[in-house]
Parts: structure tokens; sequence; C-alpha cells
């Protein structure tokens, strides 16, 4: 077969696939459906093969793990244990204001998060070198997951559905740029609305009207979502912690940044929450 | 075509694409995976040549594609320029010696991931940025520099059934 020749080398074949490479790229941008139906059939095949590899070398990969993260994973460790004391004393202050919470949501009716259906996903596809701001998950539309839902972890909110296939989606995560969501801070009442700056950054709103160099917001704080009108995600799913609070004599605003309690870095299982804003659901 | 040609190409790009989706993104080294998929795009041009470099890595780097969030289209571009550029360097032989297939293998790496953020930045992606990009660039490099004895052996064995891809580099 001529192509198979390695001695020739025509310009025509490299400009034909530069060609090529480009209309595939202006099809994509289009949102050409017949491409999306490739992906679904190729990662079909590859993504339970991609998972079953995982799973067999996952000895070999946890001792590399532990060999090149050990003193990360020591301190960590330590961190950890002196997190789970505090939150065993937590547990059932919480257990008991989810309670009191619940009650008086079914009594002014308003649909209280916890009772929404969720579904438990693989992350399929941890982030890459140039992925960390999305992850794809083993659930799609077969399974009730549509755009938009919040996905969360045990420890808080991790992003929302951004794309959806039938049996896979896209979890776009919350460190990402243009990442906004509406938050509140436990104690202060503060309400406004935070961005994500990118990996490993803690989100950041300000608060503008009144804020003085006194306002009260606390390093430390609990934020959760606001769930105001029109926001995509519903009320009181944990996101974070206040990390610093600044006041810009400038502008007359409190820059406010927030860490966020769940590991975006290291998801394995997340769970989606079957809600959006909208109210369209699985059925 | 020669059928046993394609079940051993389809074979390779297969297990090098399950190991990447599956393996390599848990054997990070300071955060870094490897980017074996860019790897053997240009083993196949060395080992193979030209053409058959170019219209693997097209073919290899738009599977890829379709397994990341970036445009589908892009890693095609690269990993076919990377197959073609690699293809004229076989022509000078350097692949018959173990050292400098592994230099041209990291250095082949480290222009086409340049060039892969560089196009993706051109077309919008600006989130690439959100990546310590001159970590990854530097760290995947060099560990496809490190396999860049399998990737060879893997390539030859691809395009050993036809009688001119058989060549074997020397240690």
């Amino acid at each position: 077969m001529a192509v198979l020749d390695p001695r020739r080398r025509r310009r025509s074949t490299l400009i034909l696939l530069l060609l090529t490479s480009i209309t595939l790229l202006s099809l994509d941008y289009q949102g050409f459906r017949p491409l999306s139906s490739v992906q679904g059939a190729i990662r079909g095949v590859v993504d339970p093969a991609s998972g079953s590899a995982d799973s067999i070398t996952s000895p070999f990969t946890n001792a590399w793990r532990s060999f090149t993260d050990f003193d990360d994973m020591e301190a960590e460790n330590d961190e950890l244990r002196a997190e789970l004391a505090e939150l065993r004393a937590n547990a059932i202050e919480v257990a008991a204001a989810e309670e009191a919470l619940r009650d008086l949501l079914d009594e002014i009716d308003i649909d209280h998060v916890g009772g929404a259906e969720t579904i438990v996903a693989q992350v399929t596809e941890r982030p890459g070198n140039f992925q960390s701001y999305s992850v794809e998950i083993d659930r799609g539309s077969n399974d009730g997951v549509r755009p938009n839902m919040p996905v969360v972890t045990s420890g808080g909110l991790v992003g929302r559905v951004e794309s959806v296939q039938e049996n896979f989606a896209e979890v776009r995560l919350l460190h990402q740029q243009d990442f906004k969501l509406g938050v509140r801070v436990i104690g202060s009442g503060e309400v406004s609305l935070a961005e994500g700056r990118g990996l490993g950054r803690d989100l950041e709103f300000t608060v503008g009207d009144g804020a003085t160099e006194n306002t009260d917001i606390e390093v430390g704080s609990p934020v959760v979502t606001s769930g105001i009108q029109g926001s995509s995600f519903p009320p009181d799913i944990a996101v974070g912690v206040v990390s610093e609070v600044e006041f810009d004599s400038a502008a007359l605003e409190l820059r406010v940044r927030v860490e966020p309690v769940a590991d975006l870095q290291n998801l394995r299982f997340v769970t989606v929450i079957l809600w959006t804003v909208d109210g369209e659901s699985a059925s | 075509m020669n059928p046993s040609w394609a079940l051993r190409v389809g074979a390779i790009a297969f297990t090098v694409l399950v190991l990447h989706l599956g393996v390599a993104p848990n054997l990070r080294l300071a955060g870094v995976a490897a980017e074996l998929p860019i790897g053997l795009a240009i083993a196949s041009g060395l080992a193979g040549g030209v053409e058959r470099g170019a219209i693997f890595g097209f073919f290899f780097g738009f599977v890829v594609d379709l397994f990341l969030f970036t445009p589908i289209g892009l890693s095609a571009l690269v990993f076919g320029v990377a197959g073609w550029v690699a293809g004229h360097v076989f022509m000078d032989r350097i692949e018959e010696s173990a050292l400098v297939a592994a230099l041209a293998i990291g250095v082949g790496t480290a222009a086409a991931m340049l060039a892969f953020v560089g196009l993706g930045l051109a077309l919008g992606e600006s989130s690439l940025l959100e990546a310590p990009v001159g970590r990854i660039i530097l760290l995947s490099s060099l560990m496809n520099a490190v396999a860049a004895f399998v990737l060879m052996f893997l390539a030859h064995w691809m395009w050993a059934v036809d009688p001119l891809g058989d060549r074997r580099f020397r240690l």
C-alpha cells in the first residue's frame, strides 16, 4: 500500500490532515451532532476497559501514591484526626438543627434539598494535566442526569453538570474561573455572588453596600449556597469556609475568600442531586 | 489494507489509550501524569516514516480528542503534525539509537504540548492556563523520554508487518 511506504513524504498528506483537523474543529464548535454519536460509541468501548485497568492496577498505583505523597499524607492524617474529633462533636448538634430546619420548612411549604433524589456516580476521568476544571462521571441522561444539576460529595459542593450524554456527563468544578454561585455566610447571613478563581485558589466574593472594616464576617465561618430566587443551586449546600477577609478602603468593599470544603483534586465518587432550578427532573 | 497490520495498530492504540485514561492519572509525579499518546504518535513517525506517522498521529489524536474537554480536532491536528515531523527525523535514521530516540520523543513531546496549549489558547480555551503549563510540559516530556524505549518497541512492532517497517534501533 502506497501510503505505508516510509520513504514517501508528500506535502499533500500533511495539507489534507491540516484541512481535516480544521474542519473537525469548526464542526465541533457548531455542535455537529454526529461527532457526539461517534464520541459516545468510542467511549462506550474504551471507558469500561480503562475502568478495569484502573481497578487491576490499583494496588500498584496506590503504592506509588503512598510513596510519592508520603509526607503530605502524614500531615493530612494528623489534620483529619483533629477534624474528625471536632466533627463528632458537631454531628449531634447538626442532627438536631437539621430536624428543626426540616420541620420549619415543612411548616412553610418550602422544598428542602435534603428530600431531593440523588444518584451516586463514579468519576471516570479524573482531572488530567490540562483538565483540572472538569471531570467526567459515569451517569448520563439515561440515569436522569440533566445539565445544571448540582454535584456534591460528603464534603460539600463540587460543581454542576455541564453537558450530558446518554451514559456519561461532564461536571464543571467550582474552582473554574467563570464559575458563579450564590452563597450565604453562616453567622452574618451575608448573601453574595461568589466566583471561582482557578485551580487550587479559593473562591471570592465581595460585599459592597454598607460594608465596613467591622462587618461581621469572620475567618472560619461556614459558607453555604444561598438558594435565592433564580440561583442554579438549592439552598444550604456546604460550599466552604471563609479563609480570608480583606477590606478595600478605596472601593469601600469587603473582599471575602472561601476555601472549598470538597477535595476537588481527588474525586472518585460524587453525588448528583437530581434537582434543577426550573424543576426539570428525570421523569 | 493488511489485516494483520490494522490489528496491530488498533491493539497498540487501544492499549496506550486505556493506560493513558485508566492508569497514568494515578501515577503522577509532582501532580503531572505521563502523556503517552503524544509519545506514541512521535514514536510511530520515528519508526514508520512521514506519512505513516502523520496519518496514525491524526487518527490517534482524533480518538484522544473524544476523551478530552478541549475541542475535537485539536489533538488530531497536533498529533498529526508531530507524527509528520517525527517521520522526517526517521529519514535521517536517528531512531537507530535508543538514546537519540528518547531525546527525540522527549523534545517532541515538549514541542507538541506547547503547540497544543498555544493552539488551544488561540481557540479561546483560556482554562488551559489554569494548569501549571511549564511543570506539565517539563515532567511529561521527561516521562515520555523515559518511556521511549517501550514506545519505540511498540511502534516498530506496529509497523513490522510491512517489510519496510521492520527495522530495529540498536542499543
